[in-house]
């Protein structure tokens, strides 16, 4: 099964074989991964609440970085998810005392517009996404800050994720609602002619203009959707952590690309998927609870961590160079 | 079709007044902030707001020229605040050991540069992303900085290192790197071929150019101008932390843009870079000086980076 859709695979034959290897390549990467952590940790790392807790953990970037994936694919990014993420969690907080309804519609409506004006600006403005989303970054970071004075804001009263329940069964509820996006974003990709413009888009630009492909309109599309996904981790923030405030969002953005480019998609666009990113998600995951288990002083992760990205990505272009 | 832009774009264009807008816009820029920070407050028209203003802006100023030599090939360097951090924590480890400021110095910058050669190694020969490789970079060198001392401060004991970051120290420092950098562009040789491979690289290189090297030369720079930063900085806060420069690399990208720096590579100005670097600084300044709130600074320069960046797009577009 591949992610490159009907279109691209008619246009890129060989790709399609080079897509099969990379995707073989994490696989196996992933195994030994596993098998390492399994034999590192003396056996705790198997152990379910440890893999749940993972899962745990990783909601918050893993759905900032199914967003990401969609823009990416298009041969964009999206620098601004982090701060629209924390933005989005500060309003949803300040609307707590309105039930969690009208709380959480706010930060998806804060997700889209964020994501609807970053869109603009790249499409009729014809700013680079790098500059847009990075202008989107700072701007969202400055109201933040303004709308919540620099102070964090508490969960007066924990309120549960969805039914009244924060797990389901054992499963943290969180890391369902983060596949439910990455389900919703594999779908749209995969079934729609939209996924198919989006990766047309990536593939190539001009061609897929001259095609006919609606490139402005699926490219607001395309970043209002990481807008919302950063809502929704802005609010999966809130129900995990039980407050928010500005600063957030920092990290997330770089743990959004990480993730992307570890799973296999490229950077330039056309290539790669969902799952792929899921799978890095699930990489950086791992590898982030091994170092904590082996104890591993928590500024030598940062360097592993940056050694890892080297490795993975150096892997890929490798292969795909044959 | 692009406006092709060298460093020396000297006499006037006869274009028309389009052009002539693209071709100035960064200083159109500078005279309206010159203008509204003039409105706002009598204050900000003063030697000692516009000196303090170029002191500010120093350590950003510097970082953003080695920002600027990257960009210009087409890349980008995501450690440079990282690596700011590591130069900081490095020189100051050895002056607190004992060694001459000098050596320290010397140290932390060949330290620096290292990791920059290492950054432009695997992104030349290794052909990687150099978003990616920067940015694992930035991970890397943070991690060490970090590691060096357990997230702890190094203090600086008094020597004449820690002059350098007071007076006019900053922006004579500023000034004579970008004096530097504007003779390698401009009156060497190799300026125009920093230019041309990021312009386009199948001719650079078919001309006989090697962009190889040309690749690991623009990111060495850029970890020196980063580890001369660090010294800045250090010297300035007297204390030398290893989380000092975190959001700084964005911020040079964004004094890059806004002086006109097209992030593709093979146009833009040292001028421009440095206007940028002010601009961004009066920005603050002035929203300072207007008793705002500081926050809205970020909403500031947002809305800045989206206003000049799209004028000058669809400028540009518009001339076809």
């Amino acid at each position: 099964m591949s992610e490159v859709n009907a279109v691209a695979t008619m246009k890129l034959g060989k790709l399609h074989q080079k897509l099969l290897n990379a995707k073989l390549i994490i696989l196996a990467l992933f195994v030994v991964l596993l098998g390492a952590a399994q034999v590192a940790s003396h056996g705790t790392f198997f152990e379910v609440q440890n893999i749940l807790n993972i899962l745990a953990q990783n909601s918050i970037s893993g759905s900032l970085a199914v967003g990401q994936t969609m823009v990416i694919l298009s041969s964009g990014i999206d620098l601004s998810l982090g701060s629209v993420t924390a933005l989005s969690s500060i309003v949803a907080a300040m609307l707590q005392d309105h039930g969690p309804l009208i709380a959480r519609s706010a930060a998806l409506g804060v997700g889209l517009a964020c994501g609807l004006i970053n869109g603009m600006v790249i499409v009729f403005g014809r700013v680079p996404p790098f500059i847009a989303t990075l202008g989107m970054m700072q701007a969202a970071l400055g109201v933040s800050y303004v709308v919540s004075n620099g102070y964090p804001i508490y969960e007066k009263e924990h309120v549960a994720l969805a039914f009244g329940l924060d797990k389901l069964g054992a499963v943290p509820m969180i890391a369902v609602l983060w596949f439910l996006v990455a389900v919703v974003a594999w779908i749209l990709l995969r079934f729609t002619r939209f996924g198919a413009y989006v990766y047309a888009i990536g593939g190539n630009e001009r061609t897929a203009l001259t095609s006919g492909v609606s490139v402005a309109r699926t490219k607001l599309f395309i970043y209002a959707f990481s807008g919302l996904c950063a809502a929704i981790g802005g609010i999966i923030s809130i129900n995990r952590l039980g407050y928010t405030q500005p600063t957030l969002g920092a990290s997330y953005t770089l743990d959004s690309i990480a993730p992307v480019v570890l799973g296999g998609t490229s950077l330039f666009g056309g290539v790669g998927g969902v799952w792929y990113t899921m799978l890095g998600v699930m990489v950086a995951g791992t590898l982030n609870n091994l170092m904590v288990l082996l104890g591993v002083n928590i500024y030598i992760v940062q360097i592993v961590q940056g050694v890892i990205i080297l490795s993975f990505v150096f892997l890929f272009i490798r292969f795909q160079k044959r | 079709m692009r406006l092709s832009t060298t460093a020396d774009a000297g006499g006037l264009p006869s274009m028309n007044l389009r052009s002539a807008a693209m071709e100035y816009s960064t200083w159109i820029i500078l005279l309206a902030m010159l203008v509204v920070g003039s409105l706002v407050t009598p204050l900000f028209l003063t030697v000692a707001n516009l000196v303090d203003v170029l002191q500010q802006s120093a350590i950003i100023g510097v970082l953003a020229i080695g920002q600027f030599l990257v960009i210009l090939t087409g890349g980008i360097d995501l450690s440079v605040g990282s690596v700011l951090a590591l130069s900081a924590m490095l020189s100051s480890l050895c002056i607190r050991f004992g060694l001459d400021p000098l050596i320290a110095m010397l140290a932390a910058t060949v330290g620096c540069g290292v990791f920059g050669a290492g950054s432009g190694i695997a992104i030349a020969k290794g052909n990687l992303p150099p978003f990616i490789v920067t940015f694992a970079m930035m991970a890397i060198t943070r991690g060490i900085s970090l590691t060096l001392t357990s997230g702890g401060p190094v203090n600086l004991p008094p020597s004449w290192f820690l002059s350098l970051g007071q007076g006019l120290w900053p922006e004579a420092i500023w000034a004579i790197v970008a004096a530097l950098i504007y003779v390698l562009l401009v009156k060497l040789p190799i300026g125009r071929h920093i230019y041309a491979s990021g312009g386009n690289v199948d001719a650079a290189q078919v001309s006989g150019i090697n962009t190889t090297k040309i690749y690991v030369l623009v990111y060495v720079l850029s970890g020196v101008c980063a580890a001369i930063g660090g010294f800045i900085f250090a010297a300035r806060s007297t204390v030398a932390l290893p989380t000092y420069g975190v959001g700084y690399e964005l911020q040079t990208i964004a004094a890059c843009v806004l002086g006109g720096t097209d992030l593709f590579g093979g146009i833009g100005k040292l001028s421009g870079v440095v206007l940028g670097v002010i601009i961004l600084t009066l920005l603050s300044n002035i929203l300072d000086l207007a008793g705002v709130n500081p926050f809205w600074n970020f909403i500031a320069i947002g809305l800045a980076l989206w206003i000049s960046v799209g004028f000058r797009s669809r400028l540009a577009t518009k001339e076809r």
